[in-house]
């Protein structure tokens, strides 16, 4: 396991870096950030003189090479936007797209894994039909009209809930409600599909033969059995989301990664941009790593 | 379970903006990451600057005179140095005392950081600042600039030295320190408070009536009229409310509208530096004029919102007659004439690039296609700074839109850009155009200037190099509980604001 996890560790330092080249030379080919910081109404001159000033106007593989020396000594530079080191800038959002991301991922674990539970045991009733229905209108529904939706009925109508920002608890209920919707599809059909797998297996029709309780056979036995890809698929919708709930964040001004980063690459700020890429990078490879580890403590059938 | 639920939300402390607390709460549909104005071309950042911060002359909005503030007094020694008396009566937000140093200082930090700071580029004349004794201080330019008192009184808000000294630009960023009506408090999850400073002078600006203002964010226009309606917000900032959601505003909140400076346009490369040579003609350029129905794209597009104008500027800005300007009404047969004339008696084919606006520019594709011009449209949709460079590289055969002239009240501030030789986006060949427009910005004599503007404007009418489409009216979402207006030269004054009885 160990030396499992070491390679794996490594590879994911090689992605990363490969992704943080990668998006490097696409923000240049779609933006000059020079433009993109300075005013709409600056001109030709006021333009190439902030293009020289930040160093904007040397070659590619230079501005790249200074970058990442400075990630291997810490130091993921200045905002062009903001000029505020970009190490300032990304805890605090990193806390809030990691409350916001936990927040939905518990949501879908406590609704999407029972609905599922429930539509395999009962499959082909009204039950299985209903949370199939339910899992097909999630995955055709607009993350932005659900996220509009809940504020005017919550926020406009109702007045329970908070329109946006982030403070208090109530601030992350509609957005949670809203990103843990965009994955709870997934969730409930993955759940579904391995358990009916599951339960097809000769140990389940022991069990019952056994006269154990169905509670117990479902819940212990069968769900433990289907546990592992349920386990891998929540762990990448995880990393997913912390990496950015760009949509989610964006309609309830929630101050996250996702925000952050519509930002940084609608002003081409670079620093900023290279370090949400790495971050979101390094959170997906390492919820990967997590889950497969995970995978193996639940399923003893699982050696690496 | 649904009446415990209600009441328990009924029990939660919700954030409510209002007259209870004695708190204003402002909606911006951008995040701040910086509140160092000099940092950054936002204009949010501009605007809370003059809320926090004060300039050594202020700019009455109603009047345009400019009027003392940190300044008593001021003159021009020579036609590059301007001599300003100080108050001595002011403190910054963190007690240190206003004077000539924290001139000094606040305008060397713009001159060191003019080409990696974003927001100093209208301040680029500066060439440095002595100080003479404890209240007098000369600013220099490096040339001749007409506009040099309307930029000090628009973008220099004074920093303290001492606070500037140690935590730097960056600092100031994150926690300013001024001598304005409100003192910033914190700063956390786009969210930005301020206290009215006790201490405050008044001057040109008078004391805030209202004890606390916030600023939040919400980017998307369906939460910013939620939030107004349910009393989250006090006021969704000037330009953020589209005019066809003002019937949505009702009840507890109005629209308020004010007209400013921004112009829209519709250009046309008159030079053939696109490679699409049919606008080199006078007399198509004449015909597009005649084809562009503006009175009904604002009255019916915009609901009103926005006034046609028939110059290439918006006629408030210093030097911008409309008397000077050749006009052309809505006449499509003349048009078609004028086409034919042209040697397109069938039409033409051309593309339209935009960002903005998107309704508007296809209502021009509308009335174009009446006349027989084909086009297609090449939509950047709010990328501005990727459309922008093909149209300062002549890229564009013809470009849908708009320039605020960064809220300078000069003609300079867009005829210079769009119509003089070295201008950023200028495709006009025209020695008499660019001699006036290059001899206006060098001298200060107000009359000369005028007569110059005069002559460029009737110009560039007369040849149509441009359709002047109209200038601007942009709606603010305001809590009825509130009396406040936005101002024309969009710097939303929040410490004017009342609560009303």
């Amino acid at each position: 396991m160990t030396s499992y996890i070491s390679g794996r560790l490594g590879q994911a330092l090689l992605i990363a870096l490969i992704i943080s080249l990668v998006t490097f030379l696409l923000l240049f080919v779609a933006k000059d950030p020079a433009r993109a910081l300075a005013s709409p109404e600056a001109t030709a001159e006021e333009i190439a003189a902030l293009r020289r000033g930040l160093g904007l106007d040397q070659p590619l593989y230079v501005q790249y090479g200074r970058w990442l020396a400075g990630v291997v000594r810490g130091d993921f530079g200045v905002s062009l936007y903001s000029r505020q080191p970009v190490t300032a800038l990304l805890p605090a959002r990193i806390r809030a797209s990691a409350q916001l991301a936990g927040s939905a991922i518990f949501l879908v674990t406590i609704i999407g894994i029972p609905l599922g539970i429930l539509a395999a045991v009962y499959r082909g009733t009204i039950i299985d039909t209903v949370v199939t229905a339910l899992a097909v209108a999630g995955q055709a529904m607009p993350i932005f009209w659900l996220g509009l939706m809940l504020v005017i009925v919550f926020s406009v109508q109702l007045g329970w809930l908070p329109v946006s920002g982030r403070g208090t608890w109530q601030h992350v209920v509609l957005p949670a409600v809203t990103l843990g919707y965009s994955v709870l599809p997934l969730t409930m059909r993955l759940t579904r599909s391995s358990m009916l797998e599951v339960l097809a297996q000769d140990y389940i029709r022991t069990a019952h033969a056994k006269g154990l309780q169905r509670r117990r056979v479902y819940l212990k036995h069968a769900l433990r059995n289907s546990a592992t890809p349920i386990i891998l698929a929540l762990g990448l919708q995880f990393g997913a989301l912390l990496g950015g709930a760009v949509v989610t964040e964006t309609v309830f001004a929630y101050p996250g990664i996702g925000e952050l980063a519509v930002i940084a690459v609608t002003t081409a700020d670079l620093p900023v941009v290279q370090a949400i890429v790495l971050f979101a990078a390094s959170v997906v490879i390492v919820a990967n790593l997590l889950a497969d580890v995970l995978a193996a403590v639940v399923d003893p059938r699982v050696r690496y | 379970m649904k009446r415990w639920l209600i009441a328990l939300f009924c029990l939660l402390p919700l954030a409510a903006a209002g007259p209870e607390d004695d708190t204003m709460t402002v909606a911006f549909e951008r995040v701040m990451l910086t509140l160092d104005s000099y940092a950054t071309s936002e204009r949010l950042a501009l605007i809370l600057a003059h809320n926090w911060g004060d300039t050594l002359i202020h700019r009455n909005p109603e009047t345009g005179d400019f009027e003392p503030h940190l300044a008593t007094d001021w003159r021009f020694i020579d036609p590059q140095t301007l001599e300003v008396d100080l108050r001595t009566d002011v403190t910054f937000h963190n007690g240190e005392a206003f004077g000539p140093d924290d001139v000094q200082a606040t305008l060397e930090y713009v001159m060191a950081n003019i080409e990696t700071l974003p927001g100093t580029r209208v301040l680029a004349w500066l060439d440095g600042v002595d100080i003479i004794d404890e209240d007098t201080v000369h600013i220099r330019a490096s040339a001749v600039t007409p506009t040099m008192l309307e930029t000090l009184a628009l973008v220099a808000a004074m920093y303290p030295a001492g606070y500037l000294a140690e935590v730097g630009g960056e600092g100031i960023g994150s926690a300013p320190v001024g001598t304005g009506p409100y003192a910033f408090v914190s700063s956390s999850d786009n969210t930005i408070t301020f206290e009215a400073f006790a201490d405050y002078f008044g001057g040109a600006k008078g004391q805030p009536s209202i004890g606390n203002l916030v600023i939040r964010t919400l980017p998307e226009e369906a939460s910013r009229i939620a939030a107004l309606r349910t009393g989250e917000i006090d006021i969704a900032r000037s330009g953020s409310i589209s005019p066809d959601q003002v019937a949505t505003l009702r009840g507890n909140v109005r629209a308020e509208a004010a007209d400013i400076l921004r112009v829209w346009y519709f250009q046309m490369d008159t030079l053939g530096t696109s490679g699409t040579d049919v606008f080199t003609d006078v007399r198509v350029r004449q015909a597009v004029n005649h084809a562009i129905n503006r009175e009904e794209i604002v009255n019916i597009l915009l609901n009103g919102f926005g006034t046609v104008i028939n110059t290439p500027c918006n006629p408030v800005q210093f030097g911008c007659d409309p008397e000077a300007a050749t006009a052309y009404e809505y006449n499509p047969e003349r048009a078609m004439e004028l086409l034919a004339e042209a040697g397109y008696p069938d039409g033409f084919s051309v593309d339209v690039f935009g960002y903005r606006d998107q309704q508007v520019a296809q209502a021009i594709q509308g009335y174009l296609a009446q006349v027989g011009i084909d086009t297609e449209l090449q939509w950047f949709g709010g990328q501005y700074d990727v459309v922008s460079q093909r149209q300062g590289a002549g890229e564009t055969p013809s470009f849908f839109g708009s320039w605020g002239s960064s809220s300078i009240y000069d003609a300079s501030a867009i005829m210079n850009i769009f119509f003089e030789d070295d201008g950023t986006y200028a495709f006009t060949e025209s020695e008499a155009l660019d001699d006036a427009l290059e001899m206006a910005l060098e001298t200060v004599d107000l009359e000369q200037r005028r007569t110059l503007y005069a002559q460029a404007i009737d110009e560039i009418t007369s040849q149509a190099y441009w359709v002047p489409l109209y200038a601007g009216r942009v709606v603010a979402g305001v809590s009825e509980a509130l009396e406040w207006s936005p101002s024309s030269d969009e710097i939303e004054r929040y410490y004017l604001a009342t609560w009303r009885e």
